[in-house]
């Protein structure tokens, strides 16, 4: 008798499954490649009946794909992009305000000050210096500890940072000198800074990369690449310029007109839940549940002291006039040394 | 409608090519089992008159009534025709068996029966060994004869070919005059052949259609044709002829160059003209004696050239400097008789049959560059046509 | 006109001459809708503000006021300025060698000459990266300070041009006439002025067709220029940047009209010229056998080994630093950077989507292009509907790639669009890989089919066969070769392309050679060069496949060939 329950349940329990198919839902990210894996587990054993379909880029390129579908759009959800896109997006009229289940419990500069919150925060990825000691010292070159320090004579051509057109963290490095140093001191900042800039690059790992590969002495990039790149060997130390660090967030949101809502909603309640924060620490050092962060190996336990006091607000809504501003005077220089 | 005994008849046929007219005014009746050239210099709308009949160019105006059913606006697969292009376009991808049941396929023919008649037609062209081979490895002569099957297989009621020997050598398109015309009249299919040799015009058909700038210039059996060329242009096309521009004087008395000549025939009353003669139709003398000058033209010439031309003598004789040179054509054997030197003066006679005279033409019918492409022209006729 | 109007219309209902008439209103339909009107809604975007009004020619102005902007039109022109430069001088020697010497090894230096159609562009910037970057092998050998820049993509897409230049040189020094040689040589001409009266006016055109087509290959470039680039900035890649990176649609599309215009005006010049060299052709020439000469060939020898001998190095240093575990500190080899799964680009997925999309576009662009060829070439109807047809199908050589890709986002992702559901699919691909390739292919089925009595269509139509079953049995087999020769052609550019589908990719349909490029933008250099090998290595493998097919199965089924 018992036995016979116990099969009948297990056959409706499999009708249910196989009568409705996982939902499919095609997640627009920034994160990093080797990240992607681990975060879809990690959802869909909590949520079987829904599949994420990550389309993945830098920052740059999936804001633009996102603005570029505004009137067809293709994605039902973000996760992993940078706050100052999504509240550009949030101006754009795209997102589609949604209050997860135990949002209360996250940090409230992690969340979108609305009522019914448009975006939620998961992270923060903090910029930081790429040092390699084998070619910094060919060069000579010390390790710098300040920003103001990078625009010294002797660090000529030997620096390489990202663009911030395309990348978050070159965005959050410019945003943040301008707010640090204010806007006229900051862009002087640049100015300087561009003398001794070899190259910027498209994205805001690559920075790193290169100079644990030897290919420049240093680049700026963010602490999360710089950690996992000591971890594999690299002859790079990370440096914390001592005016305090850009940072910004990764966040999540719905975009409106999404016909898969309610996986949607509960990719959102999922972001928000212990359990995806205890992975995003993971990864980053700070997340936006309070008391979950432990410390990552390789990277400083005290970076949260390091951070600038960041105003996302002005961030989005100066964007577009901050990178018009930094192409015209950066981008079209074709030999940066001179 | 009344029954016509044609078995082909095109009416009023127009064509154009942009603004350059193809065909102009083409009327022509074709009866069964007839063997007719379309003969004219390249150029002069045969091909384009034979594909009008096919349904492969369609005509602006007119009418093609084949065996009563009027075919006009029909499309190819509608018409009932076999055809032997040029090119011979055999699918060099298939054997010549296969080649030869490509359109027996489509009649839903049993296959037994289809490989019979494979074997009937091979026999008939004479090459029953060769239905394995590809086309590649055909000689020409033997391409040619398996396009003609193909185009028979399907017993079409009419046959069209195009220029179908002009690709072969001197040889073997001899040999074939004969054995299509073999094979056409033990068929009785009724046959249109374009080209544009006159021999082969001359030796093959039953009636001869002489196409000049998309025109009809005459219709007639070779030997009308030969003998009776009804415009310059067609004198000058077929066979060759001694063609010299002459003022009318009076009733029977000609300018040529700077002498006047007494014609046997009345002239038409016009100003200026030209005369015709063909080399082989002059009598040779050393002077003027004992010649009727009322049913024979006479004159005096000078022997510039002798060219030895196997058969006969071609003797190159010039009447004036302002005229072109005569050809006269003489038997080997009387020219040795008349032991003409170079330099020595003849006299040339000619018998009032054999002469022609074409009053000055419009303007359109003798346009300079017909003559060049006709490959057997004589000189003087060039000469005329460049003058 | 009116006369045949009437006459046409009066001809009795035909199926098959509807059923053709059907197939080539579709062949216009296709060009139509894949390439015309994407191209079109880009030249209406590049004059609308972002909110879709129109804004006339504001967005140009403001291009030009940008001298940030307007640099680019200049390091475009003067890349391409000297890549053609040094391709046509190298080639122009090469193609001499090969025709015209007495030279040993001919056949290998030739295959040499070949490897760089199969690899994507994107390789030898990597390469270059190994070869003269910052750790590079012979950083020291760099005249210049950084290979990042002019320098890099100049050499980059030297590389990659030169097969295209040698091709057409080699075609333009096969064609000249011995006759002319020995009247010159019975005259006692010094070979000096052999060279200048004979050899040089014969390869003229050639030589004039072959600069064109360098120069519109180099100035639309993509893949080099965004990986070794470094700062130096291209017309083609300001178009990736202003729609990627600044999600200024409107300027992609004003700066995609610039990169049009010298595409353009190249592409028409070679045209011209394509069409006095055909009639060059013509003529009745003795070919050239070429004489020996010991220190000529020995010289010529040097040259060529010393021209292959780079291309070796290229392609030897991309496939050699694809298996160093962490270049420049631990250079022990391993499969590491193999393990793509980890990877920026969407990993092996991406190889194998690359591999699906290229066997797509090579067995539908072949179907397309041959079955559009055919009734362009062989059916007498619609003259006009053919005219533009031939027009449109030369087109897609002019439009960079890039611009292609920009103008696909534009039209097939309008929301007013009923094609819109393609975008994202792998049809997109596939569509954009077809006419982004299509010139080349239209241009070797036309000349094939040309080669093709003109006469098989009335033959089957006094048959009263159908036409489709004469190209069934008979154009088709005839075609063959140029048929395998096209889907080669397309499976390979399918499978390096990077610069039309890079807009056009989603995430189920990443592609490998995008992937290359996405790890190299995130710092993965050495992956991304083992990615570039892989895709070198499957064309290679098709490449080869094709020639076990055209001379195994063909030799077997196209018996008739032999004599
Ligand atoms: N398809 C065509 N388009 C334009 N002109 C043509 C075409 N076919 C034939 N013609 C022109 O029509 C004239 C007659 O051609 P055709 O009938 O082939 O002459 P032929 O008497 O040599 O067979 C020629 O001047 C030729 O150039
Ligand atoms: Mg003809």
């Amino acid at each position: 008798m018992n036995l016979k329950k116990t099969l009948l349940a297990a056959a409706v329990a499999l009708t249910a499954t196989g009568a409705q198919a996982a939902t499919e839902l095609t997640v627009y990210t920034a994160l990093e490649a080797d990240q992607l894996k681990s975060y879809a587990k990690a959802f869909e054993s909590a949520n079987p009946d829904v599949k994420i379909r990550w389309v993945r880029d830098s920052t740059g390129i999936i804001t633009a794909r996102l603005l570029a579908e505004k009137d067809n759009p293709q994605a039902d959800a973000v996760l992993g992009l940078a706050a100052t896109s999504l509240l550009v997006l949030k101006g754009e009229g795209m997102l589609q305000p949604y209050k997860p289940a135990g949002v209360e419990q996250l940090s409230t500069q992690f969340v979108d000050k609305d009522e019914t919150p448009s975006w939620i925060g998961m992270d923060a990825w903090v910029a930081s210096v790429c040092y390699n000691r084998i070619e910094a010292e060919k060069h000579d070159l010390p390790m710098p500890t300040s920003w103001k320090d990078l625009t010294k004579p002797v660090y000529q051509g030997h620096l390489v940072m990202p663009n911030p057109n395309s990348s978050g963290t070159g965005y959050l490095d410019v945003a943040s000198w301008l707010q640090t140093f204010g806007e006229e001191d900051g862009w002087k900042f640049m100015d300087d800074l561009h003398q001794n800039i070899d190259r910027y690059t498209h994205s805001g790992s690559k920075p790193c990369k290169m100079a644990a590969a030897g290919e420049t002495p240093i680049g700026i990039s963010f602490a999360y690449r710089g950690a996992k790149l000591i971890n594999k060997g690299a002859p790079i130390d990370l440096a914390f310029p001592s005016e305090g660090l850009g940072w910004d967030m990764e966040a999540a949101a719905i975009i409106k007109g999404s016909d898969k809502m309610d996986a949607a909603k509960t990719l959102m309640d999922w972001a928000v839940t212990k359990d995806a924060n205890t992975l995003y620490n993971g990864s980053y050092a700070v997340v936006a549940m309070p008391g979950v962060a432990k410390p990552v190996p390789n990277y400083p336990s005290d970076i949260a002291d390091r951070m600038i006091d960041n105003d996302f607000e002005w961030a989005a809504v100066n964007r577009s006039r901050i990178l018009k501003e930094w192409q015209q005077r950066y981008d079209g220089k074709s030999e940066p040394k001179n | 409608m009344t029954h016509s005994t044609h078995y082909l008849q095109i009416e009023h046929l127009r064509k154009s090519f942009g603004s350059f007219t193809a065909l102009d005014d083409i009327s022509l009746a074709i009866k069964e089992g007839e063997f007719v050239c379309f003969l004219g210099p390249s150029g002069c709308g045969k091909t384009t008159l034979l594909r009008a009949i096919a349904g492969l160019e369609l005509q602006e105006e007119g009418r093609i009534v084949q065996s009563d059913r009027d075919i006009s606006t029909l499309p190819p697969q509608q018409r009932d025709f076999g055809i032997v292009f040029q090119s011979y376009a055999l699918f060099p991808n298939l054997t010549v068996s296969e080649n030869i049941a490509y359109g027996l396929a489509n009649m839903k023919m049993p296959r037994g029966e289809r490989q019979q008649r494979v074997k009937a037609l091979l026999e008939q062209i004479d090459l029953p060994d060769i239905g394995n081979k590809y086309p590649g490895q055909l000689s020409g002569g033997q391409q040619q004869r398996v396009a003609l099957a193909r185009a028979l297989a399907t017993e079409p009621g009419l046959l069209l070919l195009d220029e179908p020997l002009s690709a072969l050598d001197a040889r073997v398109r001899l040999h074939l005059r004969q054995e299509i015309c073999a094979l056409q009249r033990k068929l009785g299919i009724t046959t249109i052949m374009v080209t544009h040799d006159q021999d082969e015009a001359l030796t093959m058909a039953d009636r001869i259609v002489v196409m000049d700038h998309g025109r009809i210039a005459q219709i007639g059996t070779p030997e009308e044709i030969y003998q009776k060329p009804a415009t310059e242009f067609v004198a000058r096309f077929v066979g060759s002829m001694n063609l010299m521009p002459a003022r009318v004087l009076g009733a029977r008395s000609l300018m040529l160059g700077r002498k006047e000549v007494q014609t046997p025939m009345v002239l038409p009353a016009c100003d200026e003209g030209t005369l015709g003669f063909r080399p082989e139709s002059v009598q040779l003398l050393d002077g003027p004696w004992g010649v009727n000058r009322d049913e024979n033209l006479l004159f005096e010439a000078r022997l510039d050239q002798i060219q030895f031309m196997g058969p006969f003598v071609r003797l190159e004789m010039c009447l004036d400097e302002e005229l072109p040179c005569v050809h006269v054509d003489v038997a080997v054997e009387q020219h040795a008789q008349l032991n003409a030197s170079i330099g020595q003066s003849l006299w040339l006679s000619i018998p009032e049959k054999d002469l022609k005279f074409y009053p000055a033409q419009h303007l359109n019918q003798s346009k300079p560059g017909v003559s060049r492409t006709a490959p057997d022209m004589g000189l003087a006729a060039m000469q005329v046509a460049g003058a | 006109m009116s006369n045949t109007l009437t006459i046409a219309a009066r001809r009795s209902f035909d199926s098959e001459s509807w059923l053709q008439r059907l197939v080539i209103s579709l062949g216009v339909l296709f060009l139509l809708l894949a390439l015309l009107a994407p191209l079109l809604t880009m030249l209406v975007k590049s004059l609308q503000n972002g909110a879709g009004e129109f804004i006339g020619l504001h967005n140009f102005i403001a291009y030009f006021d940008n001298p940030a902007l307007t640099q680019s039109i200049l390091n475009s022109i003067t890349i391409a300025l000297w890549t053609t430069f040094i391709v046509v001088s190298i080639a122009f020697v090469f193609a001499y060698a090969l025709t015209r010497s007495g030279m040993a090894g001919k056949k290998t230096f030739r295959l040499v000459t070949m490897l760089p159609l199969f690899a994507p562009s994107l390789l030898p910037a990597l390469s270059m990266i190994y070869l003269f970057g910052n750790q590079g092998i012979l950083k020291d050998w760099l005249p210049v300070e950084s290979i990042y820049g002019p320098v890099g993509i100049v050499i980059g897409l030297s590389f990659w041009a030169f097969p295209h230049a040698l091709m057409i040189l080699i075609t333009a020094f096969s064609n000249s006439d011995a006759r002319l040689y020995e009247a010159a040589k019975s005259m006692k001409t010094p070979p000096w002025r052999v060279f200048l009266t004979v050899t040089l006016p014969s390869v003229r055109y050639g030589l004039i067709n072959t600069i064109f087509v360098i120069f519109t290959l180099t100035i639309t470039d993509f893949g080099v220029a965004k990986v070794i680039g470094g700062q130096y900035n291209v017309l083609a890649t300001d178009i990736y940047k202003q729609v990627v990176g600044q999600q200024n649609f409107q300027m992609g599309a004003v700066v995609s009209v610039v990169l049009l215009l010298p595409a353009l005006i190249s592409f028409a010049v070679e045209r011209r010229v394509q069409r006095r060299q055909s009639a060059l052709l013509t003529s009745r020439a003795v070919p050239l056998q070429p004489q020996k000469s010991p220190l000529r060939d020995a010289l010529l020898t040097l040259f060529c080994a010393l021209v292959c001998g780079f291309l070796l190095l290229v392609i030897g240093m991309a496939v050699y630093a694809s298996f160093i575990t962490f270049w420049p500190y631990n250079m022990e080899l391993s499969l590491n950077n193999y393990r793509f799964d980890m990877m920026d680009g969407g990993g092996w997925a991406s190889y194998f989507n690359s591999l699906q999309m290229s066997a797509w576009t090579a067995v539908i662009g072949t179907a397309v292009v041959f079955l559009v060829a055919y009734m362009n070439e062989k059916i007498k109807l619609m003259p006009f509907a053919r005219r533009l047809l031939q027009l449109l199908a030369m087109l897609p050589m002019a439009v960079p790639g890039i611009v292609l890709g920009l103008a696909y986002i534009f039209f097939f992702n309008h929301p007013d669009n009923p094609m819109n559901g393609i975008y994202g699919t792998m049809a997109i691909l596939v569509l954009n890989t077809v006419v982004h390739f299509y010139t080349v292919c239209h241009l070797t089925a036309t000349t094939s089919l040309k080669q093709i009595d003109n006469e098989f269509e009335a033959v089957s139509a006094s048959l009263k066969v159908p036409f489709y079953t004469t190209l069934r049995r008979v154009t088709l087999p005839l075609a063959l070769p140029s048929v395998l020769d096209i889907s080669v052609y397309l499976f390979v550019n399918a499978m390096t392309t990077v610069s039309a589908v890079v807009f056009l990719y989603s995430s189920d349909t990443t592609l490998a050679s995008v992937a290359v490029m996405h790890m190299d933008e995130a710092g993965d250099i050495a992956p991304a060069a083992a990615m570039a090998v892989l895709l070198m290595l499957t064309s290679l493998v098709a490449k080869g496949l094709h020639w076990m097919i055209s001379h195994q199965i063909l030799q077997r089924t196209q018996r008739w060939r032999q004599r």
